[in-house]
């Protein structure tokens, strides 16, 4: 392992720690313990990022993918909702640059704005469209993309928001049966916030997408 | 062959003596007979066997080139042996021995009259060549058309030099020898010996000279103001030789050695070398020859010498010895401070040693210099290491008695040091360096240091063949060591013989290193084998030469792919095995009763065939060894392997066995492969030894050939090991034989009975062997097999059946209670937290917290919640 590897490890292990602090604060109901350790694990991130970029080391798009989409993941969670939107598309810049299997900062940007109220989701329909029909391509065609948990609940997420109550499913149970035992429980809150946000934003959609969710809860709180 | 027409002669001949059966070839044929050999017959990719059989068979003569190695050769003698058969008074003339080199014909020709080339000039020999066959048949009924060649082989092909002692076609050219010669200087540049070029990159001198320069010898050439590098010596000190790879010296001249005549006493020589004073030429006579013997690292040896007349100064040491009738160089001075005498050492000698010289010799004339530079590699194949070096890759290389008579030209020797000196060697080291890069070795201090990048030096290889593995109780406990401590080993199991298998079995009992077992003889990858059933689930490599190769040799690459991944999987896989045993012999379990003896009243094992003819020898083996037992009053079960009753794996309970029973017998009759390999993984582990016993039967029917292959390797063995020998239906006394040394063995006291080879192998592996992983890296890597930390964010692949829910929070589970383990003991333990923060267990300390508060956090549990902020406060 290089120094640099070694480096990024070490900052990614940092960071899942706070996270996961933080989710556990944010469910004892102590908030402001909780966005302190969001925002620890945030500026580890960003420190991260100056430091690399002022060393000129260069970082490989997967590995600016994941640091953007974890810090907008951490930005999401204390409300910071502009700026994890604009790091979720600065991930989805690297995701479409690198050619990356992953969509993981292309669909939360979807989401994201569905939260926030930005675009409805009719309007988003050609970027779910788009991200359904990448998403399904790459599964077809690459075995260790089918291997990874998240490919599968990003799949899930946009057949729910296109309405398709079966094959929304179908991706989450293969994504069930993949990831760790506590990770469809964080996907299933999030799909809650994202109905929640349609029915505020009176989203003409949102009763399709609230009865898909019910159709899914079972299986993603297991 | 069977598309030509019937050839008039047919040449036999072994490869050192080539050059003269072609050269008999055209002279028969300018006189206008057809003929066939294998030099100029057989293409490349032909089915030689076949095609040497139906030539043996269809021509109307057979001519043996009798030579020392022609009486050494199998193939050989099936060759001459169809023609004697044929005529087995010779009155039809059919079998023609031509003898080229001093010989005694051996066995039945002995009763055939030869045509004697030996001593002869070029004119004479054809003369007499001619007279000779001219005697024995009768001429040809018709002659060869003039207009079309009568081979396939073209006329300049077979335009070869006579290749006898008095050859004016074969002078060198003249040549001014201050080109050829260096002198060989220390430090300061004083002159401590003489050395001369063969090749552009090779020198030749005397281990005399490199003793006296000490390690900064370099070459220093008449006129040139530069020196030249020593890189490598390759030395025997024996034979007070040594080639000496040099560095780079463009423009060099070079000259060939040449085989000495017979007659060579008497002669007189020139010796051009060097003193104080500059480049001399020392001019002599060969007194004698004499023999002097010395031990080496594997046996007594001995070898042939000229003795010269007068002694030169001690500075000429290492100069070429120059017929100056020939103007050929036949050999090497050697001065040594313990000989009064100056003697030089013989060519014969030399190329016994370094046989690629002499191959090539005979198989490319006229590129000689070039082939012997390529084949000179960097790594240069030793005997020996004489010590474990923890900086350096260990690789030994063990030949099989088959491939003596393959040549070393096709050897598993030749291919495994091309490469580890070739393009690939870098990778090879790189990987190596992950595997064992970080292993502490058991010897105290000794950590494997090894160097980042890949040089020469940092390649051990020693070459071990079987028959000089089993010459003496020494070289046996030589090569088990080298076995044991190399880290890569490669095996040429061709033929399953009996002494490889048993050294192969001590491998896989002792060493967890990289082994590849290769299998030459014509077999491919694919292709069917009949296996022992020990080596059944091995991933068995060819070394079969391509039949249709151009270009680069494909084993090679091979072999570096096989090599390459070896040690991939090292670095990947803790419980890596390429060979069987190795933890079958080790993991018998944490139950007391686990690893207790099997006394001899319980089961004593018999490692023996399961081929049919056995049958009733090991019946009356059985039932007269119980008898036997039962007067010393053990009631005892004699057992085969296929006797236990235990449903295990086969070979988990043999392994079992081999490592508990205090009673064991080996029985060697039918030479059954498994037997020799299961003998060998005892021999290097049992406490108790093992009874050997073989049948007179098979020991008769060895000596008469059957199987052809290994005849020498078991009288080899049959002295070292003294088996116990029987006549398979009248011998009464066999079993109380083997009832004796077992009771003997079990009186013996403890540690004392086992065979000599255990205590090498335990010796060895206190050298070589790496510690036991410390507790937090095993804890580790136990963890990370269930649940790798990495597992959702870089979709590290999970545990079998994690999507069963159960399975999946069992794994999470156990693999965080052991994150903690680790962390509580590199906390409480080591005191990994109070070390500085660059200090490797403070960035472990600080790692593995992170990953078990992380996961923590995530538990709905109060304690775990509690545990994850104490340790996250500690680490932050």
């Amino acid at each position: 392992m290089t120094e640099r590897d070694s480096h990024l490890r070490e900052v990614m292990t940092a960071v899942a720690m706070d996270r996961q602090k933080g989710d556990s604060m944010q469910r004892l109901g102590r908030t402001a313990a909780a966005e302190d350790a969001y925002r620890s694990a945030t500026q580890r991130i960003e420190y991260f990022l100056d430091a690399v970029s002022s060393s000129g080391i260069e970082l490989q798009p997967e590995e600016l993918a994941e640091l953007y989409g974890v810090r907008g993941g951490l930005l999401r969670r204390y409300n910071q909702l502009l700026d994890a939107l604009g790091s979720y598309e600065a991930g989805a810049r690297f995701e479409r640059a690198g050619n990356l299997a992953s969509t993981y900062n292309r669909t939360n940007a979807i989401k994201l704005a569905l939260l926030i109220g930005d675009r409805t989701l009719s309007e988003l329909r050609e970027e779910i469209n788009d991200a359904a029909a990448s998403l399904h391509e790459r599964l077809q065609q690459d075995e260790q993309a089918a291997d990874d948990a998240w490919i599968w609940a990003d799949l899930g997420d946009v057949r729910l928001l296109q309405g398709d109550g079966p094959g929304a499913e179908e991706a989450y149970s293969i994504f069930v049966r993949k990831a760790t035992s506590g990770s469809p429980a964080i996907t299933l809150a999030m799909l809650e916030k994202v109905v929640a946000a349609l029915d505020l934003h009176a989203d003409p959609s949102a009763s399709q997408v609230r009865t898909t969710i019910e159709r899914v809860r079972p299986l993603l709180s297991r | 062959v069977s598309d030509g027409p019937e050839r008039d002669f047919f040449i036999s001949y072994t490869g050192m003596d080539k050059d003269w059966a072609v050269w008999i070839a055209v002279e028969l044929e300018r006189a206008g007979y057809s003929t066939f050999s294998q030099a100029l017959d057989i293409r490349p990719g032909s089915d030689f066997v076949r095609e040497m059989q139906r030539a043996a068979t269809s021509a109307r003569h057979t001519i043996a080139v009798l030579s020392p190695a022609y009486f050494e050769s199998t193939f050989g003698e099936s060759e001459w042996r169809v023609a004697f058969s044929n005529d087995p008074t010779g009155e039809r003339g059919l079998l023609i021995p031509v003898r080229v080199r001093p010989v005694t014909p051996l066995g039945l020709l002995r009763t055939r009259v030869f045509i004697d080339l030996v001593d002869l000039d070029e004119s004479t020999a054809s003369r007499r060549l001619l007279e000779g066959v001219d005697a024995a048949p009768p001429r040809p009924t018709s002659a060869p058309f003039p207009g079309s060649p009568t081979t396939a082989s073209s006329s300049a092909e077979k335009n070869p030099q006579f290749p006898g002692v008095s050859q004016p076609d074969r002078r060198a050219e003249p040549c001014d020898w201050q080109e050829v010669t260096a002198a060989v200087t220390d430090a300061a540049g004083i002159v401590q010996g003489s050395a001369f070029f063969i090749g552009n990159d090779v020198a030749v001198t005397s281990t005399h000279a490199l003793r006296s320069a000490r390690a900064d010898a370099t070459l220093r050439l008449t006129g040139r103001p530069e020196p030249i590098e020593v890189l490598e010596v390759d030395r025997d000190d024996g034979l007070g030789v040594a080639l000496v790879k040099l560095g780079p010296a463009p423009g060099l001249s070079t000259i060939q050695f040449s085989y000495e005549d017979v007659n060579i006493v008497g002669r007189s020589v020139a010796v051009p070398g060097f003193t104080a004073d500059g480049p001399t030429v020392h001019s002599d006579v060969v007194a004698r020859t004499i023999t002097r013997r010395w031990n080496d690292q594997w046996n007594d040896q001995k070898a042939s010498f000229f003795q010269l007349d007068t002694l030169p100064a001690n500075s000429m040491s290492g100069a070429p010895l120059i017929d100056t009738d020939t103007r050929s160089v036949i050999g090497v001075l050697r001065l040594s401070e313990r000989e009064e005498a100056p003697l030089a050492v013989p060519f014969s000698e030399i190329s016994r040693r370094w046989p690629v010289l002499a191959q090539q010799h005979a198989d490319y004339p006229a590129t000689y210099n070039a082939i012997v530079t390529t084949h000179l590699p960097d790594v240069l194949v030793r005997s020996k290491w004489d010590r474990f070096v923890p900086e350096r890759l260990h690789c030994v290389v063990v030949t099989s008695e088959s491939a003596l008579d393959e040549g070393d030209m096709d050897g598993l020797d030749t291919l495994f040091r091309d490469v580890l000196a070739g393009p690939a060697a870098p990778a090879v080291w790189e990987l190596f360096l992950r595997a064992v890069g970080t292993h502490t070795l058991l010897g105290g201090s000794d950590v494997r240091a090894l160097p980042d990048s890949y040089t020469r030096s940092s390649v051990a290889l020693a070459k071990v063949g079987v028959l000089d593995a089993f010459d003496s109780a020494k070289s046996l406990e030589l090569a088990s060591r080298l076995i044991i401590e190399a880290d890569l080993a490669l095996f040429d199991v061709t033929g399953f013989e009996p002494g490889g298998m048993l050294l192969l079995g001590i491998r896989a009992a002792t060493r967890r290193g990289v082994t590849i077992v290769s299998h030459g003889g014509g077999w491919r990858t694919g292709e069917p084998l009949n296996r022992p059933f020990n080596l059944s689930d091995l991933s068995l490599a060819s070394h079969t030469p391509s039949s249709d190769r151009t270009g680069d040799d494909p084993r090679i690459t091979r072999m570096a792919q096989r090599i390459r991944a070896g040690f991939d999987k090292l670095v990947m896989r803790p419980l890596y095995k390429d060979l069987p045993v190795y933890d079958a012999i080790r993991e018998l379990g944490p139950s007391r009763d686990a690893r207790r003896t099997i006394a001899l009243e319980e089961e004593i094992l018999m490692l023996c065939s399961y081929d049919d003819s056995f049958f009733a020898n090991w019946k009356r083996i059985r039932s007269l060894l119980q008898q036997a037992l039962a007067e010393a009053d053990i009631i005892g079960n004699v057992v085969r392997l296929q006797d236990i009753q235990d449903p295990q794996l086969v070979s988990l309970s043999l392994y079992d066995r081999i490592r508990r029973c205090a009673g064991c017998v080996a029985d060697w009759t039918n030479f059954s492969a498994s037997t020799f390999f299961e003998l060998g993984v005892r021999i290097a582990v049992s406490q108790w030894g093992v009874i050997q016993l073989v049948s007179n039967s098979w020991i008769a029917q060895v000596a008469d050939g059957r199987p052809a292959r290994s005849k020498r390797q078991f009288d080899l063995m049959l002295r070292l090991f003294n088996p116990i020998q029987y006549d398979d239906d009248k011998d009464e006394t066999v079993g109380g034989a083997i009832a004796a040394r077992l009771i003997d063995l079990r009186n013996t006291p403890e540690l004392q009975g086992g065979h000599g080879l255990r205590n090498v192998a335990a010796e060895a592996l206190a050298r070589v062997d790496t510690r036991v992983p410390d507790i937090v890296a095993q804890l580790s890597q136990e963890a990370d097999a269930l649940h790798h930390p990495d597992q959702l964010r870089q979709n590290v692949p999970r545990a079998l059946y994690y999507e069963i829910p159960a399975i999946k929070k069992d794994q999470e589970r156990a693999a965080l209670e052991r994150r903690i383990a680790a962390w509580f003991y590199l906390d409480k333990r080591l005191g990994a937290g109070t070390r500085a923060a660059d200090d490797p267990l403070h960035r472990a300390w600080v790692d593995t917290g992170r990953t078990v508060a992380a996961e923590l956090f995530a538990s709905p549990d109060q304690a775990d919640q509690a545990l994850a902020l104490e340790i996250s406060e500690k680490v932050e």
